[in-house]
């Protein structure tokens, strides 16, 4: 397989508490193919990450990969991590969290995975509802607008209604928000409201001010922590090539 | 000593350790996993001129404490957040004992804060009772996510840890400062949670919360609770560190809680010695919102809300008048140095 492919399904493996690809965040340190054998090196920001989510990457990875028919075997890495011995043997050997941790894991990790996808949801609705607010759009019609209005052309995207067009904006941002619609299952036939809740419910114009709000803090929060792992991966990478040139010396 | 708008301000550092992370203490690779993480923290928020070598991070000396905190880092008073971390480290990683070796020695410049873990059980109670008696207990740090005896994590509304903050209310212990920071476990979804912190809130009215690290990476969810609990507090430490690398982030955290927590309930720490407290003291004190931040959420940190968060807010939680409080520090041998620090 190219490497280049190989990179493209690593790249839709998701950090499930950033929403974020573990590709663009610098997670994925090294990938090796030998015939129909891949061997993927991740490194998480830090010791401590939680295992419940390093669980979900690693295993992410491993499900992406083996979706390409040219590979039938998946080994994964997880360097420097308190859990690194279990984890790494665990999913390549394609175990299920609970199996791993018997004793401490009773959570079903479908409804964390769940409760972060909500999180992603959220923050992507912002991000669609600020970049339509920018381009003009008032909030009485982005309560109003029905899915249809949102029409995407090559790297653009634009909100229609009948007498307005309100753009552009990047096509990405609208295509996450869809994306991620779907993903959790809610209306997307062409007249479903365009601003759901997570629960399916639509956000009426007077609502909207106030809803915004709490999103903010949740977008706040995945921002602050993304530039938090960011720097912390950054300052670990440090460490280990000032450790590697100890141990070379 | 700092001043906004020409007016001195009264530091009281929230959140701060006198630890030892070194080799020697380490119990398993755990601890020196631990303290190399804390030192990956360090590194990354800290400004270049205030990075330490790793040798000193592990372990530092009463002197580097006096200094950074008082004499350089503008601070007053700080509060010991005790952690133990036995099964980390040795002799625990800064545990009440320990940092009492200063507390001993300035007693007016600190508050020290004890712990107790129910999963220690009703034969803990004792073990308590004589921490307080010994010891100059104010406030305690509970820490969640502490491993013990096989188990890794427990919560606040654990039926154990209702029967211990009773006791805390019997013994008059009312400032509870909770890690609600990044966690490791448990590996449930609680991980992620502050919630138990809002049952505890209910149930004990007469006690504060502070919940340390504003619940990062749960900032949302704590803004919900803060908002609704009337003594549940913020603590800065972890977030305030964000202001010299990525204040855009900070403006937008600290308008959030301004926003959601209010003025009165937000307390400055520096989670000394992950970070000195002098470039994030005197960064703060300059510190603005951006005008488009200010715009959208309707909130502004003023001069009085620096002051408030800075130390009058912990001022109030603690009971210090800090009239009375500065007169006597300026008599205490710290108080000494800084004044002929100044003279000279």
């Amino acid at each position: 397989m190219e490497t280049k492919a190989l990179w493209a399904q690593l790249e839709r493996v998701l950090d499930p508490e950033l929403d974020e690809s573990i590709v663009r965040l610098g997670f994925v340190q090294r990938v090796e193919q030998e015939g129909q054998r891949v061997r993927v090196v991740l490194r998480l920001p830090t010791y401590w990450c939680s295992p419940n989510f390093a669980y979900l990457m690693a295993d992410g990875v491993r499900r992406a990969l083996l979706e390409r028919s040219e590979i039938a075997q998946v080994e994964i890495v997880l360097e420097d991590h308190f859990a690194s011995d279990v984890l790494s043997r665990g999913v390549s050997a394609g175990r299920s969290f609970c199996e791993l941790f018997p004793d401490e894991a009773t959570e079903e990790l479908e409804e964390l995975r769940k409760r972060f996808l909500i999180k992603g949801y959220l923050s992507r609705l912002l991000v669609l509802v600020q970049a339509l607010r920018n381009a003009g759009a008032p909030g009485s019609v982005l309560a109003r607008a029905r899915l249809a209005a949102l029409v995407s052309s090559g790297e653009d995207a634009w909100l229609c209604d009948e007498d307005n067009r309100y753009g552009p904006i990047r096509a990405r941002i609208a295509d996450r928000y869809l994306a991620r619609r779907a993903e959790l299952g809610l209306p997307m036939d062409a007249d479903a409201p365009l601003l759901l809740r997570p629960d399916g419910s639509a956000i009426g114009e007077e609502e909207l001010p106030d809803e915004l709000r709490r999103l903010r803090a949740t977008v706040v929060n995945l921002r602050a922590s993304t530039a938090l792992c960011e720097a912390l991966l950054e300052s670990r990478q440090q460490w280990w090539t000032a450790e590697r040139k100890e141990a070379l010396r | 000593m700092i001043t906004i708008d020409g007016q001195e301000v009264f530091v009281i550092d929230g959140h701060m350790h006198f630890w030892d992370g070194s080799p020697e203490n380490w119990r398993n690779q755990w601890g020196e996993g631990w303290i190399k993480c804390f030192y990956d923290y360090h590194l990354a928020l800290s400004p270049k001129e205030a990075v330490w070598p790793f040798e000193k991070f592990m372990k530092y000396s009463e002197d580097d404490l006096v200094r950074d905190l008082f004499l350089e880092g503008h601070v007053d008073m700080g509060i010991f957040n005790s952690t133990y971390l036995r099964e980390f480290f040795k002799k625990g990683f800064n545990t009440h004992e320990q940092n009492y070796v200063l507390v001993e020695k300035y007693p007016d410049r600190f508050i020290l804060c004890g712990s107790f873990d129910p999963r220690w059980g009703e034969a803990g109670f004792e073990t308590f009772r004589r921490m307080v008696e010994q010891y100059p207990i104010r406030g305690l740090k509970l820490y969640t996510a502490e491993w013990y005896d096989g188990s890794r994590g427990w919560k606040l509304s654990d039926p154990m840890a209702y029967r211990y903050l009773e006791l805390c209310r019997e013994l008059g212990i009312k400032n509870i400062h909770v890690h609600k920071g990044p966690t490791v476990y448990p590996l449930s979804k609680d991980a992620f949670d502050v919630h138990d912190v809002d049952y505890a809130a209910t149930d004990f009215p007469e006690l504060n919360f502070i919940i340390e690290h504003v619940g990062l990476p749960r900032l949302d969810d704590f803004c919900w609770i803060a908002k609704q609990e009337k003594n549940v507090y913020a603590g800065l430490a972890v977030a305030s560190a964000f202001i010299a690398t990525r204040p855009r982030y900070l403006a937008e955290i600290m308008a959030n809680l301004l926003y959601w927590v209010g003025e009165d309930k937000i307390l400055f720490g520096s989670d000394y010695a992950i970070w000195t407290p002098k470039w994030i003291v005197e960064a703060f004190a300059r510190f603005e919102l951006p005008e488009d931040i200010k715009e959208e959420y309707g909130v502004d940190l003023t001069p009085q809300a620096k002051r408030k968060i800075l130390g009058e807010n912990a001022a109030r939680l603690y009971g210090i008048d800090i009239a009375a409080q500065k007169a006597k520090l300026a008599q205490d041998p710290i108080g000494q140095l800084l004044a002929a620090q100044q003279a000279a």
